[in-house]
């Protein structure tokens, strides 16, 4: 069955079976680098991508139930001559050990921010409990998500 | 001006001074006694450093990427001997074909000696350049400086830079240490926390991982292996009908591999074979809730590492206790994968694991191939913290390869996969008998340990048995026996001689040479274990003569560098003005005795009822000598912090008697982003000592640290990790019996 969707604002069409996972789909149809595998189990958060706005674990979405929806990768965000707040924050705050982990916690956080533009540091643990840092980063990265919602308060002003 | 005394190099006491004598330099015809051996083995400068015509100097990395940022450091390093901008300096990642042979990047030592064999190397190289732009200019070397690569004549930019005057852009010359390295210069890169190289890219979701590599001929292939260790395929009759069109199967005795084109149906088929197989029953696996007992029984007779005295005196304080440690897991956050070709006769290896030249023996030993006809290049993946299954991914692809000539095969392990076969740290236990005096002297230590070995790499050609494929091909190579890393490093008893003064002191080391379940390298090794039994002692031995924690340490040390760290971690942490019913406790060690400083101070709070932990903040100070990036230290203090407390917490791997329990990460959870403490870091930088690695020094001293403020916070010592809720309900029932 062919599968369309937008990608990062952009029309894809797939033909491949239904029920390839999103995260096989992005990685080797697509060139999409940001989403990676951590265990296909949906249960460490590497693959978070958002769909249609909402948080999905892409190693456990068949690509079938992306259709006519957005999804949007850490590509998507933004780039390096326009940095998405969070990727500039995750950048300052050198919120990477091995930095794995981090592509799926910044979709989550853009996600977070998106709904809650002063999260407090309860608020942030909790949004990124589902995320696992095995590098032991958490601290840096809970300051890169408090760096980021300020940056991105300073610059709707 | 180049009055100045000049120093080559320090490595440790060894200090060498050397003036910038042209005529000296050129006479020096042979390479000095006294450089580092790295240098020693690879005298070549081209094998460090070439300048490339598009304004670039390339830095050849003989270490690895393991997400600490080493790369980063030795392009400061670089930077700044040569007087380039950080922007200029490109980094080839180990490729044994054109980098040097610096074996493996662990055990924290890659700053301490590629790192420093790095900044001769650049020395020299400027040395070299220096003379070639004097020559250019016609002028004295002593007339010129150096800004980002041009030569400045008398102080005014001459228009010749490095890359003029390097023609051919190699520089064809043996490394004699002609290089000079002015410590007493400012410096202004090295010492910056510079920005890590490889983060934007992770951050904007570009090629930054092995994983992110792909060959247009690529095929995707998975294992499928025993669910349990040492069994062997003993129906080895499938039938086409469980594979997809298209799709390959990979046998050579109980090594089984599925390849093909869509990587989705490659996971399908696996997951298929693998419900078709089977396996004979493997060998059996100790009582998980009897290690202790299983490690004493298994064990050999006692060697002594170290002994100091006339043996036991009498005291009426003593201490005595036994402290255990579950198999843990890396647990790296992406599993283990690899990609290889075969070409003709020539193979090629992509792989994060964490020594490129000993992958290349091992493989072409197990492969039977010329060495040279093998080459491995490193690309990084997540963090390994270790020998976790890297090293065997990079097997199983190229024995895929090998069977598949002309195709780029990428092998990638699933979690479950990871999980099964990677190397755990052994289990261990450890049992303390201590006295003090009634001046809180610490007066006789007898210490012994048991432990499987804590290293069986597959590093180099004689230790390629140690594969976990090596037992399962037709070809099959046996697993070398188990040999201890001997003393003053140490594998299961590093760090287990006490930095404190102890006037009847002995050391005895227990090997279980089986392996039931496979055991290697985790950071640290033993000595996490050991701070945390060394460390728990000294606690109770304070308590014994009411004497403060920190100043018990500090009376009963003489290493005036391990004293500043725990009166600097005094003064940060509020040591003395803890929260209400808030546990406090305090960890230090050097790590392996002989590189990096660090004390840490725990504050925990203990739910009585419910057992439950709560990690408030941990305060540390660390002494790593020269600091080449700060911010990067930092990060991997804290770091290892965090995974010291998982381990302490959360960790053990699960088995029954035949098979492993854990295979996902609900049947090994760590610690999560609820758990995780506040942290404050705290660096001695010390400009004028030779710099420590420090990926390895904070674990020891947190878990101690950990484990102190716990017994604090509790009235009650807990003595086997992980330590548990319900294990801390258990041990406040036991006390309430008595
Ligand atoms: S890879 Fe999808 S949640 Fe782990
Ligand atoms: S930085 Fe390595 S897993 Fe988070």
């Amino acid at each position: 069955m062919a599968v369309n969707f937008k990608l990062n604002g952009t029309e894809v069409t797939l033909t491949i079976a239904d029920e390839t996972p999103l995260l096989y789909a992005l990685r080797n149809d697509l060139g999409i680098n940001s989403c990676r595998l951590g265990c296909g189990l949906a249960q460490c958060g590497v693959c978070t991508v958002l769909v249609d706005g909402e948080p999905e674990r892409a190693c456990v979405v068949p690509i079938k139930s992306v259709d006519n929806k957005k999804v949007t990768t850490v590509e998507g965000l933004g780039t390096s001559e326009s940095p998405h707040p969070v990727q500039q924050a995750f950048i300052d705050e050198q919120a990477m050990q091995c930095g794995y982990c981090a592509s799926g916690i910044i979709m989550t956080t853009s996600l977070l921010l998106k709904n809650n533009k002063d999260p407090s540091e309860s608020e942030i643990r909790d949004a990124l409990s589902g995320h696992i840092c095995r590098c032991g980063t958490h601290t840096r990265i809970i300051n890169a998500v408090k760096k980021a919602a300020q940056l991105a308060r300073s610059t709707e002003k | 001006m180049i009055s100045r005394r000049k120093l080559l190099f320090n490595a440790g006491a060894l200090t060498v001074y050397f003036s910038l004598n042209p005529v000296l330099a050129a006479n020096a015809n042979k390479p000095s006694s006294l450089l580092p051996r790295a240098l020693k083995h690879n005298p070549e400068l081209d094998a460090w450093l070439s300048l490339d015509k598009r304004g670039k100097v390339k830095l050849f990395s003989g270490k690895v990427e393991l997400g600490q940022g080493i790369l980063t450091a030795f392009a400061q390093i670089v930077a700044e001997e040569l007087n380039v901008a950080m922007t200029r300096v490109e980094i080839i990642n180990t490729d044994t074909r054109q980098c040097p042979d610096l074996g493996y990047t662990f055990g924290g030592i890659s700053i301490e000696h590629g790192g420093t064999a790095l900044q001769l190397a650049a020395a020299e190289a400027k040395a070299v350049l220096l003379s070639y732009g004097a020559q250019h200019l016609a002028t004295e070397t002593s007339q010129l400086s150096v800004q980002d690569g041009e030569f400045y004549l008398n102080n005014q930019p001459s228009g010749i830079t490095y890359w003029q005057v390097l023609t051919d852009s190699r520089f064809d010359i043996q490394s004699y240490g002609r290089g000079v390295i002015e410590q007493s210069r400012e410096h202004s890169i090295v010492g910056t926390s510079a920005q890590r190289l490889d983060i934007p890219a992770k951050a904007f979701g570009q090629a930054a991982f092995i994983q992110d590599m792909r060959f247009s001929d690529m095929w995707h292939a998975r294992i499928v292996g025993p669910p349990v260790p040492g069994a062997a395929l003993i129906d080895s009759n499938f039938e086409s009908k469980h594979l997809s069109a298209g799709q390959h199967l990979v046998q050579d005795g109980s090594f089984l591999a599925i390849v093909g084109k869509r990587e989705e149906s490659v996971v399908r088929d696996s997951l298929t074979i693998a419900n078709n197989c089977q396996w004979s029953r493997g060998s059996e696996l100790p009582d998980e809730n009897n290690l202790v007992a299983w490690l004493k029984s298994a064990a050999d007779p006692a060697e002594t590492v170290a002994q100091a005295g006339q043996g036991k005196r009498n005291s009426r304080l003593n201490y005595r206790a036994q402290f255990s440690r579950p198999y843990q897991a890396h647990a790296s956050l992406a599993p283990s994968m690899a990609i290889a070709k075969l070409e003709g006769r020539q193979l090629t290896v992509w792989s994060h694991a964490q020594g490129m030249f000993p992958l290349r023996s091992a493989i072409a030993r197990l492969l039977d191939m010329d060495e040279t006809m093998v080459r491995c290049i490193h690309v990084p993946s997540c963090g390994c913290y270790g020998h976790n299954g890297a090293d065997d991914a990079a097997c199983d692809a190229a024995i895929i390869a090998t069977k598949l000539p002309g195709r780029t095969i990428r092998l990638q392990y699933s979690r479950e996969d990871e999980f099964l076969r990677e190397p755990y740290t052994s289990a261990m236990a450890v049992e303390i008998e201590a006295s003090v005096t009634e001046q809180g002297k610490i007066q006789n230590w007898d210490y012994q340990i048991w432990s499987c070995a804590h290293s069986s790499r597959p590093g180099g050609a004689k230790r390629a048995g140690n594969f976990l494929s090596a037992s399962r091909i037709k070809k099959s190579i046996a697993k070398p026996a188990s040999v201890p890393i001997p003393q003053p490093r140490g594998g299961s008893d590093r760090n287990a001689v006490p930095l404190y003064t102890v006037p009847n002191l002995r050391i005895r080391r227990h090997l279980v040479p089986e392996m039931p379940l496979r055991a290697s390298s985790l950071r640290t090794l033993g000595a996490f274990t050991n701070v945390i039994a060394i460390e728990s002692c000294i606690d109770q031995l304070a308590l014994m003569t009411a004497v403060d924690p920190i100043d018990f340490r500090i009376k009963n040390l003489q290493d005036q560098r391990a004293i500043h760290v725990l009166e600097r971690l005094r003064e940060v942490s509020d040591w003395r003005r803890h929260a209400e019913g808030q546990g406090r406790g305090i960890g230090f060690a050097r790590y392996k005795n002989s590189a990096a400083y660090c004390a840490v101070a725990f504050f925990v709070r203990v739910n009585k009822a419910t057992g439950k932990i709560t990690l408030d903040k941990a305060v540390s100070v660390t002494d790593a000598g020269r600091v080449i990036n700060p911010d990067g230290v930092k990060n991997q203090i804290e770091g290892g912090i965090i995974q010291a407390a998982s381990w302490c917490l959360k960790e053990r791997v699960r088995f029954s008697k035949t098979q492993v329990k854990s295979r996902h990460w609900g049947e090994y959870p760590v610690l999560g982003f609820n758990e995780v403490p506040e942290l404050e870091t705290h660096i001695v930088n010390r400009a004028d000592q030779p710099p420590y690695g420090v990926g390895e020094v904070s674990p020891g001293p947190a878990g101690a640290a950990l484990a102190n403020s716990i017994a604090d916070a509790l009235g009650v010592r807990l003595h086997d990790i992980p330590f548990t809720s319900s294990y801390v309900l258990q041990a406040l029932h036991n006390v309430s019996e008595v």
